[in-house]
């Protein structure tokens, strides 16, 4: 829509990734850009992950307790 | 015991296939990335000739205040498009959770949104915030308004509005199959108790849908961090 601009006001990482090969020519730099981006995403996913098997043990604990109460 | 043998191997041949596309199409290029990120490459360059020059190129980019920059706005995009779309898209499923005539209708006409390709979707709406032509401006113009410059002042604001409007969708129809699926025994002891519409919402639909929620704000989140047709286009 804006193709990154006006200045960098858009300029998202992986515009700046696809962007920047063909401008600056430095395929090692482009890479450990994807390489931080896909770094945030693993954060998060393990986060997803991690918040789910949270929710299950809580889920299981409340379940015994109530089994337990009953 | 060779047919012991062949038993034994026959979860390893169904996972063959899967296994061999995965290796080669997701686990090779990760590979070769993470390899060519610690090295000057340039594209005329083959692999094998260029040099090793460790974390240098991870270092630049943290100091370099361009990526810092862009950074900073693919988060504040993700977040600004995830809270959004999650406030508009409850509303709009806690709605749309009862018996309407013509529901069916509705919700195909509600997922037209997700259906066209996110190039598409930027090219529609450059040309709907065009500052002279565009339909946006005209209509404000007409009804007596200012015209606002859509891409230029508030260009980030315009992206994250054209993402909102392709992905509250996604978010509805996922909430909406939640919703209708919560427990109608709670929904009923509250009614009995006599809860008000609201309590109802705040105390039983919320918390029992909070782990779809959980689940589909991290989606799109992480979908929202890799966007890139949407403005490129």
């Amino acid at each position: 829509m804006t193709e990154g601009g006006p200045g960098l006001s858009t300029e998202i990482i992986a515009l700046r990734i696809s962007g920047t090969v063909t401008e600056f020519r430095e395929l090692g730099i482009e890479a450990a850009m994807s390489n931080y981006l896909l770094l945030l995403l693993l954060i998060l996913t393990l986060g997803m992950f991690a918040i789910t098997r949270l929710q299950e043990t809580r889920a299981t604990r409340q379940a015994r307790q109530i089994q337990e109460e009953g | 015991m060779k047919a012991q043998n062949l038993n034994r191997m026959t979860p390893y041949v169904f996972m063959a296939p899967a296994t061999i596309i995965m290796g080669l199409a997701l686990l090779y290029p990760l590979a070769y990335m993470i390899y060519g990120s610690f090295r000057a490459w340039d594209p005329s360059q083959n692999i094998s000739e260029t040099e090793f020059v460790g974390l240098k190129n991870y270092i630049t980019l943290f100091f370099d205040p361009a990526f810092r920059e862009s950074l900073s706005v693919t988060l504040t995009f993700a977040f600004a498009v995830v809270t959004a779309e999650l406030a508009i898209g409850v509303g709009l499923a806690l709605l749309l959770d009862r018996n309407i005539r013509g529901m069916s209708v509705l919700r195909t006409l509600f997922i037209l949104p997700m259906m066209i390709a996110p190039v598409v979707v930027g090219l529609m709406w450059r040309y709907m915030y065009h500052p002279t032509v565009g339909t946006i401006n005209k209509t404000l113009k007409s009804m007596g308004f200012e015209s606002v410059d859509w891409l230029g002042q508030h260009a980030l604001l315009s992206v994250i509005i054209a993402d909102i409007w392709q992905w509250t969708p996604a978010i509805v129809t996922l909430l909406l199959a939640a919703l209708q699926s919560l427990p109608r025994s709670a929904l009923e002891a509250a009614k009995i108790d006599g809860a008000t519409g609201w309590q109802q919402i705040r105390y039983i639909k919320l918390p029992l849908m909070m782990p779809v929620l959980i689940v589909t704000g991290l989606l799109r989140l992480i979908d929202a961090l890799k966007v890139l047709e949407l403005i490129w286009s």
